[in-house]
């Protein structure tokens, strides 16, 4: 009877252990995550956590991988600056990647009772992924746009470039809108906020020098007025010197 | 249902008997209770036999696919590699970084010591190679794969070139060849797949198929298996 009971246990042993599988599933042993994973990774954080369930998190150690992993540029970055590949693939890859940006938009929007963002570092990094991933997104669509183009100096072909790269400056202009919640952050939040600021605008303005961002600089000077936060007016200031230098140059 | 829970099920299933048995055991008078347990017992051990058969059957078959075999194909043949030649079976593994469209190719680098010479050469594996749908129309990825067996071709080439500067025979040596070759060209096959992130970075997989055909050329001196010994006394 005891060689029956042993058996009956090593049996609901393993029943109980096999049943036992992680609660959520994300790739984090491959190197690069593609449009699928992003697909799948975006639709579990956003749905597949219970509501008062924490989200992975930079703080977390066990979790931060997973935030590391969905915010790691080097995910777009892989397929998108090869030039090997096709233009037209490169293009579908990102545009695909830009639809599941905006979806990533809506995991870390959560706030407490006093308004503040339960996941300031997670959502900024998460926009920041965004503003990287959106430069060479219309990059590639306008380098489309000019290949297609029969004539790629005619005034049509040159109009819908530059309607795309304002599209891709009021995109820009979303991020500041960041700053009007700036009491949301706390004081590292809004030095990341600020660091955003820094880098990523002026990686759009190094790559397109000669659009308008007559629209940028009002709204600049706008939330610099508003903001009281110095490590978000310092960059906010550096970037309205550097564009009114632009304009000026311009002007001669 | 996760896979670990479809097996149990099936563990359980095929014990069933047993169970029954070990039920009745349990309702029969203590009298019979001894013969119910020694049934009991002969069925489980013949149970456990035949799972124990049906394990090992499933390893072989997994390792190489003895239902559709084919005998490895030396590298002159290269050319005519296609995923039709891919006729391993994988039972267990479902997916690559959950991708279930991948291939995995087996190939080794074989030798042997005669009188008058070594043997080198590289074999491709088909039945012990993968892919996951024959017909599948992916040249990049067939390029990936054929290109593991280029990188095994180039380091039986490099094995063979430095037997053949060997001023006398020496088979301990001649062996530790062989083994340093394959150890080199194992680390090499996991850095490519590494670097080339299994074929989805394209310029490295670009980089690699040059780099690996430039090498193959430089030792296309050593294209033949067999190296002839020429001792100088």
């Amino acid at each position: 009877m005891k060689t029956i009971n042993q058996f009956l246990l090593s049996l609901l042993a393993l029943i109980v252990l096999s049943c036992g599988s992680d609660k959520h599933d994300f790739p984090l042993d491959k190197r690069y995550w593609d449009v699928k994973d992003y697909d799948n990774a975006a639709r579990e954080l956003r749905f597949g956590y219970e509501k008062d369930e924490q989200l992975p998190m930079f703080d977390n150690p066990e979790s931060r991988i997973i935030v590391e992993k969905l915010t790691d540029h080097q995910n777009y970055k892989v397929v998108l600056d090869d030039d090997e590949l096709g233009l037209k693939y490169r293009n579908n890859i990102a545009e695909k990647f830009f639809e599941e940006w905006k979806g990533m938009t809506k995991i870390y929007l959560a706030r407490d009772r006093k308004d503040q963002y339960l996941y300031e570092k997670e959502l900024l990094a998460v926009r920041h992924f965004g503003l990287g991933l959106q430069i060479k997104y219309f990059d590639l669509g306008n380098q489309q746009i000019i290949k297609n183009s029969d004539d790629p100096n005619s005034s049509e072909t040159k109009r819908v470039v530059n309607s795309n790269i304002k599209t891709l400056v009021n995109n820009y202009l979303n991020y500041l809108d960041q700053i009007n919640n700036e009491e949301s952050f706390t004081a590292s939040g809004q030095k990341i906020l600020g660091q955003g600021i820094e880098k990523y605008f002026n990686e759009l303005i190094d790559h397109y020098p000669d659009a308008d961002y007559t629209g940028l600089v009002n709204k600049a000077e706008l939330l610099l007025k508003k903001s009281k936060s110095t490590d978000i007016q310092q960059p906010l200031q550096k970037l309205i010197t550097r564009l009114d230098a632009k304009q000026s140059s311009k002007s001669y | 249902m996760s896979e670990s829970q479809i097996v149990v099920l099936i563990v359980l299933l095929f014990y069933s008997p047993v169970f029954y048995h070990l039920v009745l055991a349990i309702k029969e008078d203590r009298e019979g209770v001894r013969k119910v347990l020694k049934r009991f017992y002969r069925y489980l051990k013949i149970s456990f036999l035949c799972l124990f058969i049906l394990l090992i059957g499933t390893l072989i078959i997994s390792h190489t696919n003895y239902f559709d075999y084919e005998k490895p194909i030396k590298f002159e043949r290269y050319d005519q590699i296609t995923f039709e030649n891919f006729r391993g079976i994988e039972l267990f593994k479902k997916s690559l970084y959950g991708n279930e469209r991948f291939a995995y190719v087996v190939t080794s680098i074989d030798s042997e010591i005669e009188e008058d010479g070594v043997v080198v050469q590289s074999l491709f594996h088909p039945s012990r190679s993968f892919v996951y749908k024959k017909n599948v129309f992916s040249k990049e990825l067939l390029s990936h794969e054929k290109y593991h067996f280029k990188i095994t071709e180039l380091y039986a080439r490099k094995a063979k070139k430095e037997i053949s500067s060997i001023e006398h025979i020496d088979k301990p040596q001649i062996r530790n060849i062989i083994r340093k070759a394959k150890n080199e060209e194992n680390s090499f096959q996991k850095q490519y797949d590494h670097d080339t992130f299994h074929s989805y970075v394209y310029s490295e997989q670009n980089r690699y198929e040059k780099e690996i055909d430039s090498m193959l050329v430089l030792l296309s001196d050593y294209m033949n298996p067999k190296v002839e010994y020429h001792e100088n006394d």
